[in-house]
């Protein structure tokens, strides 16, 4: 827009400049021109003054006839002057023939012959000054019109120097227009940005259902959307889902499972971009839960893993439209790659954990076919005892040998004794049931006592001497009462084992104790010690000193007792044989 | 009877047990009494009473087996019942010849169990007869004179009267007269009966 001003405003100061630089040599002249100017102006009129004053004299009678002369020079000169040469040239004509009328008719007594040498000199000086004066005058005019060119030009110029300046302040105005245009729209980007950087900064630490959390919360945010949601498809082909983060504008909303048909989340579930910019209620008129969220616009991208398969969606909807797509948004598709990963993560490290669970289990159980014939006894003994009092009450009460008060006793022993078979029988089952590991608050000592009540046959058989050290008023903890079982009893068959390879008489010690913020759980033997030079391969999977040893047991109480955020640990006693001790977290020191 | 007099033992170190134990006896109509230990029972035992032993192999200290070794080096011999949780065979064998009557299994049958019990008691019965027997035999013998002792050792070799007396060097007749005298002193009827004591001494 400034050019064309632009362009005039240099073509003006061209001519400009050509007109002064032409006229610079000049320019005296036409400053003495300027100041001789009015003073002739001046001078014409005392002429004209003059020769009326001379005229009047002549009139009169007594006129001097230099003056005459002098008067009618200076009328010349005014009047070539004054109205240019063939003006002057006329006023010469004129003058001479007043001057000869004046003179030869009025005066009378001057001879006046029109062609005296003293008259032809002066009528031709008057004519060379007529000229002169006549030429000096155009000279002026040529000066003028330069002049009034000049102003012409300057006038332009001062014409284009307002257009500038109009122009100019225009265009300001619209700069300032357009800059405060900007400025909105560069908050607008800062915000964006802002809200960008806040979701990369509050993702990129977290993990887990932490960072799916962080992540919904601030992709509304990012995308001023009111809702975000990441869904998680539970089977294949997808017909059901569940939330696993779920910002309803305000805060996270309870997790819930839904079924994905006749939802806009049914396209997504098969792997599509989903972009509903409005009117989603109506597409969807079965979906609930659009209509309670007053859902308006639906936006989604398909979470897939590495290998393509599709494990969920996120989705952003919104109660007003959308204004774009956001599929094709590169924030949206990074931060959806990120969730994939996180999603892919979750299910590997859940598959981890339920193998993990197995082969927990898978150990259990092996250590219970261990265990099996002392587990036998503990339920013959009850059995036994239920045989031998139901048998005797039946004998005694054909033969009468019994009193009803000894049969009463045997049938409430029998009863007793079934219940107890019961116990034991439902203990085996539970140590060896499949099922996720489920923390509850647990009395270690408690679980001690357990574990002893399970191993009190082998402890006998084996001639083994027993000393619990408990501590008293221990903390409670907050751990999966089967898993611990099963590390104590790990680590106390580990010592029979040990104790096993010496000679000298078996002890074993059970001790508890309580640190600052944690339970520690130890097992001591005299048995044979591990050399240093394994010590740290014997929590390695499938290590084994053992010649019937499988090598699993102290690999699987280390992760049970890493699920539990402690540590399983084991050094050599001082005065011969080992000890191995866990710790476990106190009730509460782990949300 | 022997039901009156036999007492049956019962060696168990889980109290329940014993007591269950008791109960089946007595309500069979045995008289039953009740040990802890294999030391309380050693400690408590009369060999002269009449009775079985009901006794837990697997004990804490004394166990069965150690009860039945210290019974072969106090020459105690009564008959005994062996009953396990767990008999693994090295054990059963092991009590087996060490002279136990039956190894049975926790829980049994009582009729099984009522059943051994019975016949140990009547072997305890045999035997304590056995022994009676013996000494009354021993006691007669200690009565006969040397040659009357010659003549009992060449009659229950079942020679004939015509034959001790050529061998001993004396008449038919003499040989006569002491074979009456012996069978009157060893109480017995026939010289078939005297063979059967010298056998029952000899056991």
């Amino acid at each position: 827009m400034a050019g064309p001003v632009l362009k005039q405003r240099e073509s003006l100061h061209g001519r400009l400049s050509r007109t002064v630089g032409a006229r610079n040599g000049r320019a005296g002249t036409a400053t003495i021109w300027r100041a001789t100017r009015s003073f002739t102006l001046v001078a014409s009129l005392g002429i004209v003054a003059a020769q009326t004053l001379v005229m009047a004299a002549l009139v009169a009678g007594d006129v001097p006839i230099p003056g005459l002369y002098a008067v009618s020079v200076l009328a010349v000169v005014a009047v070539s002057w004054l109205l240019g040469l063939p003006a002057g040239l006329i006023g010469c004509v004129v003058i001479v023939a007043a001057n000869t009328l004046v003179l030869g008719v009025i005066a009378h007594d001057v001879p006046v012959g029109p062609f005296e040498p003293i008259r032809l000199f002066g009528i031709l000086g008057l004519l060379l000054i007529s000229g002169a004066v006549g030429q000096l005058r155009n000279y002026r005019d040529r000066l003028y019109k330069e002049l009034s060119d000049r102003r012409q030009v300057e006038a332009m110029l001062k014409d284009a120097q307002k257009e500038l300046v109009r122009q100019v302040s225009e265009r300001t105005e619209e700069l300032a227009a357009s800059n405060r245009l900007l400025s909105v729209e560069s908050q607008e980007r800062r915000r964006a940005e802002g809200a960008l950087w806040a979701l990369a900064e509050a993702t990129s630490s977290t993990v887990g259902s932490d960072f799916l959390r962080s992540l919904v919360k601030h992709l509304a945010s990012a995308f001023r959307a009111r809702y975000a949601v990441i869904v998680e498809h539970l089977d294949e082909p997808v017909t059901r889902v569940r939330t696993l983060a779920f910002w309803t504008g305000e805060h996270l909303g309870e997790d819930v499972e839904y079924e994905v048909a006749g939802t806009p989340c049914e396209a997504a579930a098969r792997g599509e971009f989903v972009y509903h910019a409005g009117g989603v209620q109506r597409l969807f008129p079965n979906d609930s839960m659009l209509a309670d969220l007053k859902v308006e616009s639906y936006c989604a991208v398909p979470l897939s893993n590495s290998s393509g398969r599709i494990l969920g969606h996120v989705a952003i909807l919104d109660e007003k439209p959308l204004a774009e797509n956001l599929c094709q948004n590169p924030a949206l598709q990074i931060f959806a790659a990120r969730a994939a990963a996180e999603l892919e993560r979750r299910q590997t490290e859940e598959r981890i954990a339920q193998m993990q669970t197995d082969l927990a289990r898978a150990y259990r159980l092996v250590s219970m076919g261990e265990m099996a014939s002392t587990l036998a006894h503990e339920i013959d003994q009850p059995l036994g005892v239920i045989a031998n009092d139901a048998q005797a009450c039946l004998r005694g009460m054909r033969s009468g040998q019994l009193d009803s008060d000894e049969t009463l006793a045997a049938l409430d022993e029998i009863a007793s004794e079934a219940l107890r078979t019961g116990e034991i029988v439902r203990r085996i089952r539970q140590f060896v049931s499949k099922r996720a590991p489920q923390r509850s608050t647990v009395a270690i000592n408690e679980l001690v006592r357990q574990v002893v009540g399970l191993v009190d046959l082998e402890i006998r058989r084996r001639r083994v001497a027993l000393e619990l050290d408990l501590e008293e008023f221990l903390p409670k903890s907050h751990v999966d009462r089967i898993q611990i079982q099963q590390v104590l009893l790990n680590l106390i068959q580990n010592a029979f084992d040990a104790m096993d390879a010496n000679d000298t008489e078996g002890r074993l010690t059970l001790r508890t104790r309580s640190a600052e913020d944690a339970v520690w759980v130890s097992v001591s033997d005299n048995g044979k010690e591990v050399p240093r030079d394994q010590m740290r391969r014997i929590f390695e999977p499938y290590y084994t000193t053992k010649d019937d040893g499988v090598g699993m047991g102290l690999s699987i109480s280390r992760s049970i007792v890493h699920w539990h955020d402690g540590v399983l640990r084991a050094r050599a006693r001082p005065d011969g044989g080992m000890t191995f001790e866990f710790s476990l977290p106190l009730q509460g020191s782990k949300s | 009877m022997t039901l009156d007099e036999s007492v049956v033992f019962v060696v168990d170190d889980e109290p329940r047990m014993r007591t269950s134990l008791a109960l089946l006896l007595k309500s069979a109509g045995y008289r039953a009494e009740t040990y802890g230990s294999a030391e309380e029972f050693l400690e408590g035992y009369n060999p002269s009473s009449p009775g079985c032993l009901i006794l837990d192999l697997c004990m804490e200290g004394m166990s069965g087996l150690d009860l039945q070794q210290e019974f072969t080096l106090r020459n105690i011999r009564i008959p005994h019942i062996i009953i396990s949780g767990f008999a693994e065979v090295p054990s059963v064998v092991q009590a087996m010849k060490r002279g136990a009557m039956d190894v049975l299994e926790k829980p049994f049958r009582d009729d099984v169990l009522l059943e051994r019990v019975r016949e140990a008691i009547r072997q305890d019965a045999e035997t304590r007869r056995e022994n009676v027997e013996r000494a009354e035999i021993q006691s007669s013998l200690e009565r006969l004179s040397d040659r009357e002792r010659e003549v009992m050792r060449l009659l229950v070799k079942g020679k004939h009267t015509k034959t001790i007396a050529r061998e001993l060097g004396i008449s038919p007749k003499t040989v006569h007269a002491h074979r009456a005298r012996v069978l009157e002193k060893m109480r017995a009827e026939s010289v078939v009966e005297l063979v059967r004591m010298v056998r029952t001494l000899e056991a």
